[in-house]
């Protein structure tokens, strides 16, 4: 049984793990799918989590539910919900990371990148550096 | 239209190793600091206009002073006395690029190979950090004290701040505690070692070193 890589839009066989040869090129290959594979469902969470923030953010008590789930599944510190805020919280941070789902996504930065809420956040926000900086730079030239 | 997720791939790719928060958050940092406010008041990009505001800086610059100092060499060295108050109470107020005084245009001669040593009291390190920028300099790579302290409070110990690529060039700073003036010290110490050298808030010329001495450096 093999299962299928991608590397850009080439569709690579790559065989299950105990059948890995021991050709470092496969090897690493098999790896930065699956590393590839874990942000693109890391980031579909943050999307989840926005969408679905922004869907009750109005309606107090079915945001309190879904914080009080969200600590149930420990997505989230009892601690961030006490003193709730939603510009001060780590769904403002995966606000920021699905805005950028596009930038993430894209081929020439996704194998560049590890899950994980903190490194996203910062990547989204230097991303946001970049485009002000360059934007500025156009209207100056 | 500027590709910016290129941009952003290429940031990251010129990352040493691993991707990390701290890493990115440093870029970000470093390009903040990178931007300064132009002439119109408005905050500057960095990245791609980089070599061009170096070129504005330079251009500014050789207006405000002579051009026989604009077109000085390169150093390799510089060595700044900055132990008096005075001088530290000067170098804390806020410049911007273009405005600066002289000790601090200084940086126009300086490359990322120039090594610069700073002598200081250890409470006034943090003021000279924060103007490291004009000396071309991202960070301070190495603190020396020059006497071992006598209990914990060391806030007035003097110490030598080093921005250098090189790591062992400064063995001598071991044995510079036994030397009866720190500045002295370092002279000696770097005497020879790479010229040119650029001693700046001398107190008085010194053969083998450029000198900038008193007031000058502050105009």
């Amino acid at each position: 049984m093999s299962k299928s890589v991608y590397r850009g839009k080439q569709k690579l066989a790559v065989k299950e793990f105990d059948e890995v040869e021991a050709d470092p090129k496969e090897i690493v290959e098999a790896i930065v799918y699956h590393r590839k594979a874990s942000v693109r469902e890391h980031i579909s969470m943050h999307i989840a989590t926005s969408k679905g923030s922004d869907a009750v953010l109005d309606d107090n008590e079915k945001l309190t539910d879904l914080l009080n789930r969200l600590v149930e599944c420990k997505l989230l510190d009892p601690e961030e919900i006490k003193v709730w805020d939603v510009s001060d919280s780590r769904i403002k941070m995966s606000m920021k990371i699905a805005r950028y789902a596009d930038v993430f996504m894209d081929e020439r930065v996704l194998p560049l990148l590890e899950p994980g809420y903190s490194l996203l956040y910062q990547i989204a926000r230097l991303y946001e550096e970049i485009e002000a900086d360059e934007k500025i730079l156009e209207a100056l030239t | 239209m500027t590709d910016v997720v290129a941009l952003l791939a290429a940031e990251l790719k010129n990352v040493r190793g691993r991707l990390t928060r701290r890493k990115v958050e440093e870029l970000r940092k470093g390009r903040e600091k990178r931007r300064k406010p132009n002439s119109l008041g408005i905050s500057a990009p960095t990245a791609n206009i980089e070599a061009a505001e170096e070129t504005a800086i330079q251009e500014s610059v050789a207006q405000s002073i002579p051009s026989s100092q604009v077109e000085k060499q390169t150093v390799s060295v510089v060595l700044v006395d900055l132990r008096a108050r005075s001088d530290m109470t000067k170098m804390g107020q806020d410049y911007v690029h273009g405005g600066e005084p002289s000790i601090l245009k200084a940086g126009l001669r300086m490359t990322s190979d120039t090594s610069l040593v700073i002598v200081l009291k250890l409470k006034d390190v943090a003021v000279v950090s924060s103007k490291l920028s004009f000396w071309l300099k991202k960070r301070i790579d190495r603190v020396f004290l020059f006497d071992t302290p006598a209990s914990l409070e060391v806030s007035d110990e003097i110490a030598a701040v080093i921005c250098s690529k090189e790591k062992h060039a400064f063995s001598w700073l071991d044995s510079a505690q036994y030397e009866r003036d720190p500045v002295d010290a370092c002279i000696k110490g770097l005497t020879g070692w790479a010229e040119p050298r650029l001693l700046l808030l001398a107190q008085k010329e010194v053969a083998g070193w450029e000198c900038v001495v008193g007031e000058e450096n502050w105009l």
